[in-house]
């Protein structure tokens, strides 16, 4: 259970108390949320996940499927930067495919693999709801709009610097 | 003449993201007058409003709400904020930019139908539209709206966000439940409906995040008003959102009564210079296609667009003009339904993945003349045997592509070559030009 920080247990428990008592396994994905961003590893290990089943009181294939149902939680490591390119029609009538070929000659990452020095991956998804602004790609909070494959480079270029 | 503004007239005024600051432009007004009201009555006016259930299936919300059943015990509101069709682009901007409005229609639709309990599902990209929303939460909790006694009455209602984790098929109202549950977002078959069987096994009502935003408006301007900004049946203003070849793509709120062609031209500037517009797909990916410039002089309201053979949906309209390869467009749509179908029933499970891999092979330059036939008649396998509609949305656009535009299909399986998305108008002859 040393997975679990104090701190992390304490957030825990506030997201729990906001389902039935006879409802705890209802806080399952804003616990893996949590657990994925904070519990120091950015992504769920077959550790982190019986964790989360044994705070929840669930059996683990319970946490495992939900695991693997759902993109954003990933049991697998990606980079600090984890580009999210949408590729979806509204952002590939707009240009998305010049800005994923400059960004896949920039880093050169073939699917699911992060650069050498852990700062990225790519992931190619689909709508992230910005159609109006597209190409829109998202790295974790960040959202970028209006994406050449020129502006792109420069994103990568500064999240390299401050990362 | 501008239209007035409601959903979005805060837009552009950050301090109504606060409570103060959406009080003092008026905010809460609709709480208070619906808290003086006696809850059927509430339920009258949404009737009389003409409000339709805004994420895709136009529902009227007066009636949904009218499902529930005046039972003691748990009963539970579950907000849609899993915005995520293809197109669509207002739900995120309106927890965003003006969380309060989403939760006055909360407090208001949860006070109409005795629910104690609200749950916000949120699309788990959204985390700036989440913290809005948790940090509005936390206002209303300190400022007297959710917790005990909203607004000093004697009526309680505890509201909370809950983050969705990427997965289209949680916009589903059943799918959503089953995510809320903590499981994979699995649709359950209908009925019983979440009105009577839904969160926990309780009854449930799923709204859409502009429905509940529209609430407070109806209670304030009253229901009369509400519905004369739309037209017959479809009340208020609605949020179009517009992307693909336009020349002002973005989010427009305009009454219900606008028609496509006035929102394409009056508003949204016409397709790009020397560029004509070619099809609209006028309600989100799942809707059909509709061919310009024959099919878009149609009103943008639920029923219109529904004589016209295709859907308002979650009006998110996504123009294509004569550059683009519909081949490549129907390509890129198909790909999306397959990755996103919750493999639970086979037809949507095999057939998504069957029609996008058949014109995959065409987009690429390896198609034969008979897979359009093939893909016609696979669909008629997947429309209407599954769980949920995921299926049906996946074979409305695939069969409107191509039955509206079969001899572009042909053109591109007999050029045999992958062309890119926006490049059919140079690198296709014109069809039919040797005819002359």
């Amino acid at each position: 259970m040393s997975l679990i920080t104090p701190e992390l247990r304490a957030r825990f428990d506030i997201l729990v108390a906001y389902y039935p008592p006879d409802q705890r396994q209802a806080a399952v994905i804003p616990l893996l949320h949590l657990m994925q961003e904070k519990g120091g590893q950015g992504f769920l290990t077959a550790e982190a996940q019986a964790a989360v089943a044994d705070y929840l009181g669930v059996p683990v294939v319970k946490v495992q499927e939900v695991v693997s149902f759902y993109t954003m939680l990933s049991e697998k490591k990606r980079g600090k930067n984890h580009l999210m390119v949408c590729h979806t029609l509204p952002c590939e009538l707009t240009g998305c495919e010049g800005v994923m070929a400059s960004v896949n000659k920039r880093l050169g990452l073939k699917g699911g693999e992060v650069s050498p020095d852990g700062k990225f991956s790519v992931e190619e998804v689909e709508c992230l709801a910005r159609c109006g602004e597209g190409p829109v790609m998202q790295v974790g909070e960040r959202v970028f709009t209006h994406l050449t494959p020129e502006s792109v480079l420069k994103a990568i270029d500064d999240m390299e610097k401050v990362s | 003449m501008a239209t007035p503004l409601y959903l979005t007239k805060n837009f552009k005024n950050p301090a109504a993201a606060s409570y103060d600051g959406y009080v003092a432009g008026g905010g809460y007004a609709g709480l208070k007058k619906a808290l003086s009201m006696a809850p059927a009555d509430i339920i009258e006016e949404v009737k009389k409003a003409n409000l339709r259930g805004r994420g895709g299936a136009g529902f009227p919300a007066g009636v949904k709400w009218g499902f529930l059943p005046k039972t003691d015990g748990p009963k539970y509101m579950c907000v849609n904020a899993d915005e995520g069709e293809p197109g669509t682009f207002k739900d995120g901007p309106l927890m965003e930019l003006d969380p309060h409005q989403m939760l006055e229609g909360i407090a208001i639709a949860c006070y109409a139908l005795d629910i104690h309990t609200a749950y916000v599902y949120i699309r788990g990209e959204f985390y700036k539209a989440y913290r809005a929303v948790e940090n509005a939460i936390d206002e209303c909790y300190a400022k007297g709206i959710f917790g005990k006694g909203m607004m000093g009455s004697s009526f309680a209602l505890e509201c909370r966000p809950h983050p969705g984790a990427g997965a289209y098929i949680c916009g589903e109202e059943t799918g959503l439940i089953s995510s809320l549950e903590g499981k994979k977002g699995f649709p359950k078959l209908k009925p019983p409906f979440p009105a009577i069987k839904g969160l926990f096994g309780k009854p449930t009502i799923v709204n859409n995040v502009e429905t509940l935003a529209c609430v407070p408006h109806i209670m304030t301007l009253g229901a009369e008003a509400w519905a004369a900004l739309g037209c017959e049946k479809n009340g208020g203003t609605k949020l179009y959102c517009v992307s693909g070849q336009i020349s002002r793509p973005g989010l427009y709120e305009l009454p219900h009564s606008v028609t496509l062609k006035e929102l394409l031209y009056d508003h949204c500037g016409g397709p790009l210079p020397g560029r004509t517009i070619k099809a609209v797909i006028p309600g989100g990916s799942s809707a059909k296609i509709l061919k310009a410039p024959d099919e878009i002089d149609v009103r943008m309201d639920f029923d219109s667009l529904g004589k016209a053979g295709s859907m308002l949906g979650s009006a998110a309209v996504i123009v294509m003009d004569d550059s683009t390869s519909l081949v490549r467009a129907l390509d890129n749509l198909l790909r999306f339904y397959a990755h996103e179908s919750c493999g639970q029933c086979t037809p949507c499970r095999e057939g998504t993945r069957w029609i996008s891999k058949l014109i995959h092979d065409i987009a690429d330059g390896r198609g034969e003349s008979g897979d359009l036939d093939k893909i016609l008649d696979i669909l008629t396998n997947m429309v209407g045997n599954t769980i949920c509609v995921l299926a049906d949305a996946a074979a409305f656009p695939a069969e409107s592509f191509i039955k509206k535009f079969r001899p572009e299909f042909e053109e591109y399986v007999r050029r045999g070559k992958r062309m890119s998305i926006t490049g059919w108008k140079e690198e296709a002859p014109v069809i039919g030009a040797g005819a002359h």
